[in-house]
């Protein structure tokens, strides 16, 4: 009875996602973004899992549509877990059209998810992985300072809830605009957003680096006359030039030399074992 | 120190939930949390009956791995290894913050080999999922892709860390005194040059354009010159941010299309 009144529905307006089955989609995704952390596809099953309330609603009498849904969108797929969960809610509410017989293609989703989940991990790991953490965990480790456990919980309630908040807000965002959130988010607009968020990002990476790369010179000269610390005179020029220019150099190697990061870690330790075995350091 | 085989059946629990691949009844930001090092060595000074000396090394460490990252799966450490085995290490092994660091630098690295070995291994469940999918067998697929993961990490991580801190138990402040003095003098040297790979990481990914280094550069001279702190610098960081999108942004492409700039700028008002 209650499957006739559904099909009836159908036909005359379109069936929509309760509450609950949006905030379920959303959660999983939440829950289980990086599940199968593996090099070949990364989020791809965290992507199929989330959408699976969704196929289930409408596919679930029908097992050839529920295979070819759950493998078009179980291809590589990579972005920011929590600006990400954006593109989550536009494949929702597309999904959510097609399902009602709009004429949505594969190759349509993939190109949309393919082409937001670049730009929307450059900001959210301007975000979420250079700006939220390391201010939350240095206020974290003032607190904790004589030992004091209050450190650990700002810790966790920040980086929990901040991340939760964003993740929510972002994945309904796009459930509500759907379709129009994908002009917007490709569109110039987004550019100057993303570089604006760079902009953000880049400063608070300069202040990490002038606050946690450490290399001070402790070698000096000393003559008859006078000693020279040489770190006190390049202190006086700019502090914490060495520490910008490992820093410069890592960028060089990564970006022009197409470095790998292991590699950069080898390089590092060059450097640590020539001048600690030379004494500079 | 002293440790049971309950306080280190604990410990490698506890690094098993803090590790980033494992999909927690709370969701991903909870992982994220419990594998930042602050937290992990809260939870091993509770597990090991000292909360302060393990607050002491866990803020330590935490401030090398300030910049650490996750992007694209390329980890240059891994977090949960740092977090728990390394600081449990460093507490059996009585050691101060100074070589705690300097430990859990080298136990990171070592990590993010293992790290990168289960990344490897994760494609069987790739090709398992495919085969269920192909079936429409949909209880198989959540199977493989929400519960076995989670298992295999487990024999890993409880594995391991089980067995470092037991073995560290028995051998850790010996081994931490036979190791040469200059040997610990570059492991710390290391340690405070390491967090520049995941800050290098961070800038190649957020640089787009050379001359943005300016910023980096505003960032640098904020902390240095300016001695503001790391909140004052980000809101430093966030106007300069709205100030870009307000003024700057755009104005690239006005010489060459004029037309949509204006479009734009209309918008804009």
């Amino acid at each position: 009875m209650s499957e006739k009144v559904e099909t009836v529905k159908a036909e005359d307006n379109k069936v929509t996602l309760t509450k609950q089955e949006v905030n379920k989609s959303w959660w999983i995704w939440f829950k289980y973004c990086l599940t199968v952390f593996g090099y070949e596809r990364l989020q791809a099953p965290g992507f199929t899992l989330s959408m699976l309330p969704i196929l289930k609603k409408f596919y679930s009498k029908d097992p050839d549509k529920m295979v070819a849904r759950l493998k078009c969108h179980s291809v590589f797929y990579n972005t920011n877990p929590v600006f990400g969960a954006m593109v989550n809610g536009i494949v929702a509410s597309m999904e959510v059209e097609r399902g009602n017989g709009a004429k949505i293609t594969d190759e349509f989703i993939n190109s949309i998810k393919v082409g937001l989940m670049g730009p929307l991990a450059g900001i959210g790991d301007a975000v979420t992985q250079a700006t939220l953490p390391p201010i939350i965990l240095s206020i974290a480790i003032g607190l904790s300072s004589g030992g004091s456990p209050l450190g650990a919980v700002f810790a966790v309630l920040g980086l929990y809830l901040s991340q939760m908040a964003l993740s929510r807000l972002f994945y309904m965002q796009g459930y509500k605009s759907g379709r129009e959130a994908v002009s917007k988010l490709l569109g110039k607009q987004m550019t100057k957003i993303q570089d604006a968020m760079s902009v953000l990002g880049l400063t608070v990476v300069g202040a990490i680096t002038a606050s946690y790369v450490n290399l001070t010179i402790t070698t000096q000269y000393v003559s008859e006359y006078s000693t020279i610390n040489f770190q006190e005179i390049l202190d006086g020029i700019f502090p914490k030039l060495i520490p910008m220019c490992l820093v410069l150099l890592g960028y060089y190697l990564l970006k022009k030399k197409k470095m790998s990061a292991v590699k950069l870690i080898g390089v590092y330790l060059v450097i640590a074992i020539v001048l600690g075995v030379l004494g500079i350091v | 120190m002293e440790i049971t085989v309950m306080q280190a059946i604990l410990i490698g629990i506890a690094c098993w939930l803090g590790s980033c691949e494992n999909a927690q009844p709370l969701g991903i930001g909870f992982s994220d949390a419990l594998s930042r090092p602050i937290v992990g060595g809260t939870i091993v000074g509770f597990i090991l009956g000292d909360v302060a000396t393990g607050i002491t090394i866990g803020a330590a460490v935490q401030a090398m791995y300030l910049g650490q990252v996750l992007i694209g799966g390329v980890a240059t450490a891994d977090m949960a290894f740092v977090s728990y085995p390394s600081i449990a290490l460093a507490m059996l092994a009585g050691a101060d913050a100074t070589v705690a660091v300097t430990l859990a630098a080298t136990v990171g690295v070592l990590g993010a080999a293992v790290f990168t070995g289960y990344e490897i291994l994760c494609s069987v469940f790739y090709s398992l999922g495919d085969k269920f999918i192909a079936n429409n067998d949909i209880k198989k697929m959540k199977l493989t892709y929400m519960v076995l993961p989670p298992l295999t990490s487990f024999v890993i991580r409880f594995g391991i860390t089980f067995s470092i801190v037991m073995l560290g138990s028995a051998y850790a402040a010996d081994l931490l005194a036979a190791i040469p003095e200059i040997v610990l003098h570059i492991a710390s040297v290391l340690g405070g040059i390491l967090p520049a790979v995941g800050i290098s990481i961070l800038v190649t990914y957020t640089l787009k354009d050379f001359k943005f280094i300016i910023y980096f550069l505003i960032g640098i001279v904020c902390i240095t010159f300016l001695e503001l702190n790391m909140v004052a610098t980000a809101v430093v960081g966030m106007c300069l941010a709205v100030m870009y999108y307000m003024f700057i942004g755009g104005q690239n492409e006005s010489t060459t299309q004029q037309n949509d700039d204006d479009v734009e700028e209309d918008e804009l008002l």
